[in-house]
């Protein structure tokens, strides 16, 4: 399972990358940033590989992640030359943010990356932690940030929230952030910002101003929201139902928020409602003429936060069946995966979706293909990066009510063959 | 007895650090000094930065206490905090160890700075203490040592030293390392003397020469014996005496001493200011300086990627390329001795791969689609300790789903020095059905991406291919595969086509979608032939014929029909077959020729240019002309991350312009200002939409009609918009 999942390296980058206009600097060698340069391109929309138009000093043929090429005689004497002329190429461009990362082999030598001089608000992480988890990653590299541009204290503003936790590694990442932010608008709640994911240097002070901080992925927000409260007095709220997906666990996180802030969700809970009328006519149909989707089997992996609400959305709503489920990494909602498991007589479900057949099998595009590719279903869907799909114009969030319609909607597609 | 009256808690915390040669006498002098502060009515914490946690038994009684490393290896996050690692000793002095691995496995530097990391964490700014003492290991060996250096930490810094040359030669070498930091930060040396005579001139004489003062001048003593036989400094056992003396004045020294920049010498001026004599000249071999060492490879490999032997910089690494080529053979355990970062970068191209192909083409190389991986998964306790029992840990996960493990290393697990091979063999050595093959690629030590593939493909197979194989009539080789391309499924489908068509059939897929039997019964064909005509294939041709006596075709598989045609003559007069290969080549001959008429209609007469990254453009330029395209220009543009195809000739050598260094802006403006109607590149360049731009493919389709395909993209383009809609919106 590690093999196959995003770990901590990725989890700091991406919460660097996640923060418009800023340069992720690596000091490393080329074998550690290529992936991480392509898919920061792919997730925030901006350039791919191509030697022919990026073919510049540290770039190596992308627009994302420069580095210092090491190689096993830099591990002996040092890059720190090099890391400097990097760090004189990305000051020299102006981004919003610096953030300056050692690879695994650089961090072990013990590289430093800091430097004297003039220099765009900058972060440095010199030994992301190896081997942990993607969310281990992410938390620290946004404590670093939040330590590096020190947002002052601010007096909140009412029916104010920051959305924690969310990565612009995320599946639909941008969309899952306006659907919520129009959820929660529609009972007077304004979205500040959501820290690491397209937030910007002057959100991370906005952000000091939040009424509250609300936790969408738990496992990435326990750091992030304790740092919150400590320095800037602002509260957290974290919904023991998981991420806002599937209705009852949209509609339990609206309540809990809204409660909160002592705001009313009756809005939006009507705009569910509406919502829920029509997947009920969709499925119903399906139901009078095929019997389904009730005892159709379904595997599931991701994180827990993921995990948990769409495996009650598809057993308890739809009347699937799981029969492998596993979790790319620990976090509170791990328990209640367990336990909810046990709970349906599904305790000794399999782990290991990858070789498991089943009729739906939702997780990230690799396995999903992994899957299909080998015979053992005939629908995914996707829940994660990489996607079988990466042209995305329409809007198609991951979380939220247009999240909720999507997942019912691709789980149901493949079974009216 | 000399008691200085000093207020404690003298707000901010001076922090100070002791280095010199290992074995010189550190620990006891700052063990003293340690003492020394106390009863001067300061708080002090000593922290010794060395693997031997020796540092403050003298201040405990000759007790050793808990260690931060150990800490980290055998506890939890939530549950360690300062009260487990930080000891009281004499006047409630604070200790801390942080330990490391024993000798000879892991990385001790590692294990400081995962030290002060911890320490900042748990906050160790937080206790009570006016003066931190760092006693730190040795000479600055590496970054981890130097970590007390660091602006956040040492504000004054202590080089102790007796008068032998080594011990200077070190010493001077210390003040090199905190030349790198802030320079200004030296408080002076500090002599222990051995009781021989000239050393306090030799140490006087340095110290001059380097700019420093000489603080203090420990003689040789067996008080310091008589005191650690029972647990104890010089200063608590004997206050009194002289040399417990020493000890207070150096602590005067340290609270109110002042810092100065030393001036380090260059090796000739050590050896002419301590040992009054020129140096002697260098050792010299065969009319050449003695080369460094370099890594672990003794010789360079035979067989090397263009990175490699032109020491470029590294596209990739050779453990991604090893890996992926491992993961390709079904059937194969791949163990990646490695944090779980690289072996995730690594099997995402594998997946990513899959994926690709899955969706364009319905198919994909099983293996990749679940890879049979298998991590070690390093994390900081194993860069400290060594990754041994994590590595032997994956292994035995491995054989639990197979016989037949390949293990690779990766950039840490070099750097610590793990003895990996070592670990195969106690492992397999339980196993006797089991093999492991082994590649030390040390992530990119042994070089690039490429690098990774071709040694992979030795390894594998000079381990699996039995040498003992029996021909058998009709059966082929297809070597320099590369699994990652999209296309490599469909490419292998038509070359067995073809073969097919002869009454043959390809034996091995070498390497890419093939199984350990394949790779085991490869000498069942008596021929192969090249998937492509890049460095890479060539060096894999050397070595099969080097090593393993294989006859490999000259012509590859290629695109296009003159190349199709190349490769089916060769073959035919290889094996006999060149009645069915003549009606075979008049077959696809005709195929071609009525192909091309419907396309010679829409295409004749165009104008098209090219920049290449492919050195290898016969077929297009063929097809150009089948076409009856113009051709304006036809550049190629050295890389070196690219395909490395430049040994190979080309029939159209007088139209192609070879470019090794050049400025790509100033390469598409030359072929635009010719006027094309096409331009063909390896990747889009930028025009602007002024012309249509088709891609060269990376790793072209094979066949006979296969440019052909690519000839209907482009007149379909032709009739496109001139400038589409969308590039006048704006994102």
């Amino acid at each position: 399972m590690a093999e196959r999942c995003p770990e901590s390296l990725m989890g700091a980058i991406m919460a660097f990358e996640g923060m418009a206009g800023s340069i992720t600097a690596m000091n490393g060698p080329t074998g550690c940033k290529y992936y991480p340069a392509s898919f920061s391109e792919t997730v925030t929309r901006r350039g791919g590989f191509n030697p022919m138009l990026h073919d510049t000093l540290f770039y190596l043929g992308q627009s994302r992640v420069p580095c210092t090429y090491m190689d096993s005689s830099d591990y002996v004497s040092g890059a720190r030359e090099r890391m400097r002329a990097l760090w004189d190429d990305s000051r020299s461009r102006r981004p919003s943010m610096l953030a300056l990362i050692n690879s695994p082999g650089a961090s072990l030598i013990g590289e430093m990356l800091t430097f004297d001089g003039e220099a765009p608000p900058t972060v440095a992480m010199e030994s992301p932690p190896p081997s942990a988890s993607f969310s281990s990653g992410y938390e620290t590299a946004m404590l670093a940030t939040l330590e590096g541009l020190a947002p002052s204290p601010a007096e909140p503003r009412e029916m104010t929230v920051n959305l924690l936790g969310i990565s612009v590694a995320d599946l639909g990442w941008e969309d899952s952030i306006a659907d919520l932010r129009r959820l929660l608008s529609l009972c007077g709640v304004e979205v500040l910002c959501s820290p690491g994911a397209g937030w910007a240097p002057e959100d991370v002070q906005r952000s000091a101003g939040a009424a509250l901080n609300v936790a969408v992925h738990d496992e990435r927000a326990a750091m992030t929201s304790e740092w919150y409260r400590r320095n800037l007095n602002v509260p957290f709220v974290r919904c023991s139902s998981g991420a806002p997906l599937g209705f009852e666990a949209l509609e339990e996180w609206l309540k809990e928020v809204c409660h909160a802030l002592e705001a009313d969700p009756s809005p939006a809970l009507g705009r569910i409602a509406a919502s829920r009328r029509r997947a009920h006519r969709e499925i119903s149909r399906l139901d009078q003429y095929a019997g389904l989707p009730r005892g159709c089997s379904f595997s599931l992996e991701g994180r827990p936060s993921l995990v948990w609400p769409a495996l009650r959305s598809i057993h308890a709503y739809l009347g699937m069946v799981p029969v492998a489920v596993s979790m790319t990494e620990d976090g509170p909602c791990a328990a209640e995966v367990e336990s909810y498991l046990r709970s349906i007589g599904c305790g000794e479900a399999s782990t290991s979706v990858l070789d498991c057949p089943a009729d739906v099998v939702l997780a990230d595009g690799n396995t999903v293909a992994g899957v299909l590719g080998r015979g053992l279903s005939d629908c995914g869907v996707e829940l994660d990066h990489p996607s079988l799909t990466p042209i995305c114009i329409r809007e198609d969030p991951l979380l939220g009510l247009g999240g909720t319609l999507r997942l019912i909607e691709r789980s149901l597609q493949g079974l009216k063959r | 007895m000399q008691w200085l009256d000093y207020p404690s808690n003298r707000g901010s915390v001076l922090r100070i650090a002791l280095y010199g040669k290992g074995g010189i006498g550190k620990s006891t002098v700052s063990a003293n000094l340690t003492a020394a502060l106390g009863r001067m009515g300061l708080k002090v914490l000593q922290i010794g930065c060395d693997p031997k946690h020796d540092s403050t038994r003298l201040l405990l009684e000759g007790r050793e206490p808990p260690t931060v490393m150990e800490m980290v290896r055998s506890s939890r996050r939530e549950d360690m905090s300062l009260d487990s690692i930080v000891s009281r000793g004499y006047l409630g002095c604070l200790c801390v160890e942080a330990g490391g691995p024993e000798p000879g496995v892991g990385c001790a530097g590692r294990g400081i700075l995962s030290t002060f990391e911890l320490l900042d964490e748990l906050g160790v700014d937080s206790l009570d203490a006016d003066i931190t003492v760092y006693d730190v290991l040795g000479d600055v060996v590496c970054g981890g040592f130097a970590v007390p250096l660091r602006n956040d930490y040492a504000e004054k810094v202590y080089v102790v030293s007796s008068g032998e040359f080594m011990s200077i030669y070190a010493a001077n070498n210390i003040l090199r390392g905190v030349r790198n930091y802030d320079p200004r930060r030296m408080a002076g040396i500090i002599f222990n003397s051995r009781g021989e005579p000239e050393e306090g001139e030799r140490v006087r004489r340095f110290a001059a020469a380097v700019g420093l003062p000489v603080v203090a001048e420990i003689p040789r003593s067996p008080r310091f014996l008589d005191a650690e036989r029972s647990g104890r400094t010089v200063v608590e056992s004997d206050p009194g005496a002289d040399l417990a003396q020493i000890f207070f004045r150096l602590a005067s020294n340290v609270v109110e001493g002042d810092v100065m920049e030393a001036s380090p010498l260059s090796d000739e001026e050590l050896e002419t200011v301590v040992l009054g004599k020129s140096p002697p000249p260098p050792i010299r071999r065969g009319g050449q300086e003695e080369p460094p060492p370099e890594g672990r490879r003794e010789a360079p490999p035979a067989y090397t990627s263009r990175n490699v032997e032109r020491k470029e910089v590294l596209h990739g690494c050779a453990f991604t390329g090893a890996v992926i080529t491992c993961l390709s053979v079904e059937g194969l355990q791949t163990v990646m001795h490695s944090p779980d970062s690289c072996a995730h970068l690594s099997c995402q191209m594998a997946q990513n791969a899959a994926r690709r192909a899955f969706v364009k083409e319905g198919v994909a190389i099983p293996s990749f689609l679940r890879p049979a991986a298998h991590c070690s998964s390093l994390d900081d306790p194993d860069m400290v300790f060594g990754g041994r029992p994590s590595l032997e840990e994956a292994l035995q996960r491995a054989f639990e789903r197979g016989n037949d493990v390949a293990l690779v290393s990766s950039c840490p697990s070099g750097i610590i020095g793990d003895d990996v091979e070592e670990a195969a063999r106690a492992v397999s050595a339980s196993r006797p059905e089991g093999r492991v093959l082994t590649m030390l690629e040390d992530g990119n030590a042994a070089g690039d991406h490429m690098q990774g593939v071709i040694d992979a493909c030795v390894a594998l197979a000079s381990g699996l291919i039995d040498p003992s194989a029996e021909p058998s009539d009709g059966l082929v080789n297809v070597v320099g595969i590369k699994p990652i391309a999209t296309n490599n499924e469909m490419n292998m489908t038509y070359a067995e086509g073809i073969l097919r068509r002869m009454g043959a059939a390809i034996n091995c897929r070498f390497i890419g979608g093939t199984d350990i039997a394949g790779i085991e019964g490869f000498h069942r064909a008596r021929h192969s032939i090249l998937a492509n005509t890049d460095r890479f294939a060539l060096m894999l041709s050397r070595y099969l014929r080097e090593e393993h006596g294989a006859e490999v075709l000259r012509s590859p598989l290629a695109p296009g029909l003159r190349g199709t045609l190349d490769w089916l003559g060769e073959l035919a007069a290889a094996t006999d077959r060149e009645s069915a290969a003549e009606e075979l080549a008049a077959s696809l001959r005709q195929e071609y020729e009525e192909a091309l008429p419907p396309l010679r209609q829409e295409l004749q007469g165009r104008k098209a240019c090219i920049i290449s990254m492919h050195k290898d453009i016969d077929w297009l330029i063929d097809t150009l002309d089948d076409l009856g395209i113009d051709l304006l220009y036809a550049a190629v543009v050295d890389r070196s991350d690219h395909l490395m195809d430049y040994h190979v000739g080309n029939r159209h050598a007088g139209r192609i312009v070879l470019l090794e260094d050049y400025d790509m802006s100033t390469v598409v403006t030359d072929a635009m200002s010719r006027g094309p109607d096409i331009l063909l590149s390896t990747y889009p360049v930028s025009t602007d939409g002024a012309v249509l731009q088709e891609r060269i493919p990376m790793v072209p389709d094979i066949g006979h009609l296969a440019p052909l395909e690519l000839a209907r993209r482009w007149a379909l383009g032709l009739k496109a918009p001139r400038r589409e809609g969308w590039r006048e919106d704006h994102g």
